[in-house]
């Protein structure tokens, strides 16, 4: 210990600028530090005083998080790791990210093993907030903060981290390891599913399997399953593969995801008792795959959808003939209350005549032309804009640098490039 | 499934996987009482389209089956066709195996005693000769190869190739005729490899091949120029002759896209068809042009393409003389008497059934003639009552409210069901309305697509992609150092 | 009581223990969602508050509350309400609660019957038979041949854009 602070005071100038030297060393000194005893890691780290020395302190900190002993002090732990989170001053951080990243992931394991996730949240949440240089930048925290507001059941508490549109990632989330990435986007598609935002969970979903690949990943698979019992349950649609998806992600994805695409295939038949078929024949599979609830969704979805199909055909229709043409069991009665609980959600517009038992179906009143609905376009008009802006922008980045050029021209065997000219072959 | 012995997955092959959904409908059905006069029906093809459409009929048809292999035996003794002959000959002893005994009364049912020896000297022979044939073609075309005298060598590959189609090896003499055209020295030629080719493919119900010959064929420049001199000199026949090959061209793509289901273009190649140059019983009859060019159309065109391009077309009126029940289904559909055109088009539904390539879409067809009717039926109407269009369709009200509820939800009929009353009543769409909807949805979506894409470009620029973890080990150094390898 | 909702999730995530959440803390979050037709996340907030907290009867009243607004039961969301003596916190939401349901389905009846049984008006909203005609007549429906004739309500468009406007511009703004 008295070796590791004499070790940063050389290593750390006045000014609080590492060596390289000491940078190098650091996760070595760390990885001895985590084998010693709490009550001298307590010791060491109330030694260091001096704000300069934050990197030090962070690195007993790392430690400490390493230590086997971490389960008898995880709440004075904790409160020591959010008092410094939000006292230090942030460039001291990125001297060296990889120390905060560990911290941050054995705080998530530890607090997920010990099923008192919520205590974890506050204390990513500051890290997230202080190690981003920008709030569209993804970093490795993003995911354990998400897995953390997923198992402590708080998903409320993750969506201010899913609504910027990501377009920057920190240094350690680039290159070829991508479990971090993928997590993200199936966690972020997870909690939007959760709050039963289901537009965003597809784009969650979507976006996980689209990451550039040259090989399968599994967190990819189980985004593309629950992306199709998503889509069905918000459009009722299969989603369409793009092309901008990796040829070898679709060609893999549909024969690993067949009990979904069985699934998908029966719902837009419209018919229940087909569908309660193959959901019965693929049930172990979708209990392993933990998407029950999901299904049990895409069943009700199904039930809605044929009653949205009945309100384009029909202009009048007895209750009685709702409930047989949507294969209801509960009959007149059960197609009433089905009828009345789409129209209270606005989902349809009908009208129940209890006196002869008949339900007219009216059309949308919406006639796009109030202020409201100007307001909206607008609003739709201006994010167009913006994001045909922020393209133009990167296109022009991209078209401009000197590693594109020279990459277009040279070898065309690199993969990189088939990449890039997807891009804008999109 | 006909042909099914005998036909290799060609290694071109790679977009034809969904026939599987046509074989298992087509084996499905068994037609039990046909009024097909099978010899005189049989006598429109030769070669390999006599023997295919004959299996297919022995395949579907109980009353028919042991007749067909009768003659498709006969036939096939005429051949070198040893693996045919004896295939036909299993099936025709199964199949008098399993018919039920005739009845005391005296029907003339077929007996132990039909069944015609198995001629193994025949077999004997006709292999014999055959492998003598084939060893001679062989070293012709040898001999032709080491003289390099290219007319040679190519009639050389095609007299190889109609070997190997007498004897019913399909792969190789579509192997042969394709290696031809290495040596094809004129316009002529080349088509004539093109027709060869089709020929073949279509036989293995190779549908892609057989569009990209004909268009091949109908690319070669001056290849109707070969025509008109021909016919013009009077000493090439009528074989040779522009009209002739354009109309066999024609007809093949109209089988292709048949096949593909895509029955307007289908419908559209059919009824280019030149009635005085449609001789090719190889292929396919005049009756068959008749037949599928006037369904395709009815199921695909509107009323007043029906009107211009087959009620009043010169050309194809000579078609639909030879089928006369075809005709007046298409009469009675254009004067709006469904009813009656239906029922014609129901009686004929089982001499269809037996027609090998029409077969797998009848029922699509069937489906797709009734919605031209339902919505050809409304569409002068701003209300209609369910009970009289029901029986206009012999159906049900309440069929006929599932069929409707299809067609409106596909956008084919605008109009709203009072099932109360029932009555159809049109609907006057608010195309404002409409349009606002779409440019809402289209807005989203290109919202949805440009996150993404951003998403991923911003994805690349960090060069983040997904790696099998053991390759990544390996080449890690080259991998992490891709943009900075290619700056210097 | 948006304030309430705020302070309270955020109380529920310091580490702090002298912040941890109370039994009537957690009753007033959860009754506050269920004010805000806000089920999905009082549906996630029973689900986290520690089982030693459920043990409290008003807590697991306010959730059976919330069980049958989440069915859309509302006989059974009338019954429950006025089966538990809530406390003096807890009664002041639970009748702006009451309320709110209340009013929300006399204007479902309005846009979605256009003719309805007085029984059917009476369970939706909670009422005896002859409280509920009285009180919808006095809104100037009409009755006919045993049955309530109900009036749109005369802001239904605008009401409704309105909610789904607010429903929209949050699902955007979080993407």
């Amino acid at each position: 210990m008295e070796l590791f602070i004499s070790a940063a005071r050389l290593g750390i100038s006045p000014q609080g600028v590492p060596s390289k030297e000491y940078l190098d060393n650091l996760p070595k000194y760390v990885e001895t530090l985590s084998r010693q005893s709490w009550a001298n890691l307590d010791a060491g780290q109330n030694q260091i005083t001096e704000r300069t020395q934050a990197l030090a302190v962070l690195g007993i900190i790392a430690a400490k998080s390493k230590s086997t002993d971490l389960g008898n002090h995880v709440d004075t732990f904790l409160t020591q790791v959010y008092t410094f989170l939000t006292t230090v001053e942030v460039p001291q951080l990125r001297h060296c990210p990889s120390l905060l990243i560990d911290i941050c992931q054995n705080v998530t394991d530890s607090l997920v093993r010990r099923g008192t996730p919520m205590l974890g949240i506050n204390i990513l949440v500051t890290a997230i907030r202080q190690y981003q240089t920008n709030d569209r930048q993804l970093t490795s925290i993003h995911p354990n903060l998400l897995e953390l507001c997923l198992a402590a059941s708080v998903p409320k508490a993750a969506l201010p981290f899913l609504t910027n549109d990501i377009d920057d990632f920190s240094p350690e989330i680039k290159g070829t390891d991508c479990k971090n990435l993928l997590l993200f986007f199936y966690y972020g598609g997870m909690v939007c599913a959760a709050l039963k935002k289901f537009k965003e969970a597809i784009y969650f979903f979507e976006a996980a399997i689209q990451v550039p690949a040259s090989t399968l990943s599994h967190i990819m698979l189980e985004s593309y399953k629950k992306l199709i019992l998503v889509s069905l349950i918000h459009t009722g649609e299969i989603p369409q593969s793009h092309k901008c998806a990796n040829q070898i992600v679709n060609r893999v994805l549909k024969p690993n995801a067949n009990a979904y695409t069985d699934l998908a295939a029966s719902f837009v038949t419209f018919n229940p008792t087909d569908l309660s078929l193959v959901i019965n024949r693929h049930h172990d599979t979708i209990n392993r795959d933990k998407n029950y609830g999901l299904v049990k969704q895409v069943k009700a979805a199904q039930t809605k959808l044929s009653i949205l199909r009945l309100t384009k055909t029909f202009l009048t229709l007895s209750l009685a003939d709702v409930a047989s043409r949507v294969q209801l069991s509960g009959g007149a009665q059960q197609a009433e209350s089905m009828v009345l609980s789409m129209i209270q959600d606005g989902e349809i517009y009908a009208k129940i005549n209890q006196k002869d038992g008949m339900v007219v179906f009216l059309d949308n009143k919406e006639k796009y032309d109030g202020p409201i609905m100007m307001q909206k376009i607008e609003n739709q008009i201006i994010r167009c804009i913006d994001l045909n802006r922020r393209l133009e922008s990167m296109n022009d980045n991209l078209a401009t640098n000197p590693d594109y050029i020279s990459k277009v021209l040279c070898a065309s065997e690199d993969e990189g490039i088939s990449s890039s000219k997807q891009l804008f072959s999109v | 499934m006909p042909g099914s012995d005998y036909n290799p997955v060609e290694p071109m092959q790679v977009d034809l996987p969904p026939e599987e959904n046509d074989n298992t409908e087509e084996e499905t059905f068994i037609v039990e009482n046909p009024t097909l006069d099978l010899d005189s029906y049989i006598n429109n093809y030769s070669g390999m389209a006599r023997l295919l459409r004959l299996l297919h009929i022995a395949d579907h048809c109980p009353p028919l089956r042991i007749e067909a292999l009768k003659m498709a035996i006969n036939h096939v003794q005429n051949t070198f066709n040893v693996p045919m002959y004896q295939q036909l000959h299993k099936k025709l002893r199964d199949a008098i195996a399993t018919v039920p005994l005739p009845d005391v009364t005296g029907g003339n049912g077929p007996t132990a005693a039909d069944l015609p020896q198995l001629d193994l000297q025949w077999i004997e022979q006709k292999s014999k000769k055959a492998s003598l044939k084939l060893e001679k073609l062989d070293g012709d075309l040898k001999n032709y190869k080491s003289n390099s005298i290219k007319e040679s060598i190519r009639r050389g590959h095609d007299d190889l190739a109609e070997h190997y189609l007498d004897a019913g090896d399909l792969t190789n003499a579509l192997k042969c005729f394709s290696r031809a055209r290495d040596y094809c020295t004129s316009a002529k030629h080349v088509i004539n490899m093109c027709l060869n080719v089709i020929k073949v493919s279509i036989y293995l119900q190779n549908w892609t091949h057989v569009l990209n010959f004909v268009a091949k064929a109908e690319n070669t420049p001056d290849a109707m120029e070969v025509g008109k001199t021909g016919s013009g000199s009077g000493a090439a026949s009528a074989k040779e002759s522009g009209v002739y090959i354009a109309t066999k061209l024609r007809c093949a793509a109209g089988l292709a896209e048949l096949a593909g289901k895509k029955y307007k273009q289908a419908a559209k190649c059919f009824l280019q068809a030149n009635f005085d140059h449609c001789d090719f019983s190889d292929m396919i009859s005049p009756n068959n042009v008749a037949i599928y060019g006037g369904l395709c159309a009815l199921a695909t065109f509107d009323r007043e393409e029906l009107q211009k391009n087959v009620i009043s077309s010169n050309s194809f009126k000579l078609f639909l003389e030879l089928e006369p029940q075809v005709r007046d289904v298409i009469f009675k559909f254009y004067e709006s008497k469904y009813a009656t055109c239906l029922r014609l088009l129901d009686d004929m539904r089982d001499n269809l059934l037996l027609d090998m390539y029409l077969a797998p879409h009848v029922r699509t067809l069937y489906a797709q003639i009734r919605s031209r009717g339902l919505i050809q039926y409304f569409s002068p109407y701003a209300s209609a009552d369910l009970n009289r269009m029901a029986d206009s369709f012999n159906t049900t009200v309440s069929a006929l409210e599932n069929e409707l509820m299809q067609l409106i939800l596909d956008g084919q009929i605008q109009a709203r069901i009072d099932s109360h009353n029932k009555i159809l009543f049109s609907k006057n769409v608010d195309q404002r309305s409409v349009t606002f909807e779409k440019s809402l949805r289209m807005g989203e979506e290109y919202e949805r697509k440009t996150k993404l894409m951003i998403l991923r470009a911003a994805m690349i620029r960090a060069q983040i992609q997904v790696k099998n973890p053991q390759r990544e080990n390996q080449n890690e150094t080259p991998g992490n150092s891709n943009a900075r390898g290619h700056r210097d | 009581m948006d304030d309430a909702v705020g302070h309270y999730e955020h109380q529920e995530l310091s580490m702090l223990a002298t912040d941890a959440l109370r039994p009537e803390n957690y009753t007033e979050l959860l009754a506050s969602y269920l004010v805000q037709n806000d089920l999905c996340n009082a549906k996630f907030l029973w689900k986290r508050i520690p089982a030693e907290m459920k043990t409290s009867e008003e807590l697991a009243a306010i959730w059976r509350v919330g069980q049958k607004l989440w069915l859309k039961d509302m006989p059974g969301f009338y019954a429950e309400v006025r089966s538990f003596p809530w406390s003096a916190a807890t009664a002041p939401v639970v009748n702006q609660l009451i309320e709110f349901q209340r009013e929300s389905n006399i204007r479902l009846i309005g846009i979605a019957y256009s003719s309805i049984q007085p029984l059917d008006v009476a369970k939706l909203l909670g009422v005896s038979v002859e409280e509920a005609e009285t009180l919808v007549l006095s809104r100037g429906w009409t009755k006919s041949e045993g049955m309530i004739i109900p009036e749109e309500p005369p802001s239904f468009k605008y009401s409704i854009q309105k909610t789904r406007m607010k429903h929209n511009s949050t699902k955007e703004n979080n993407l």
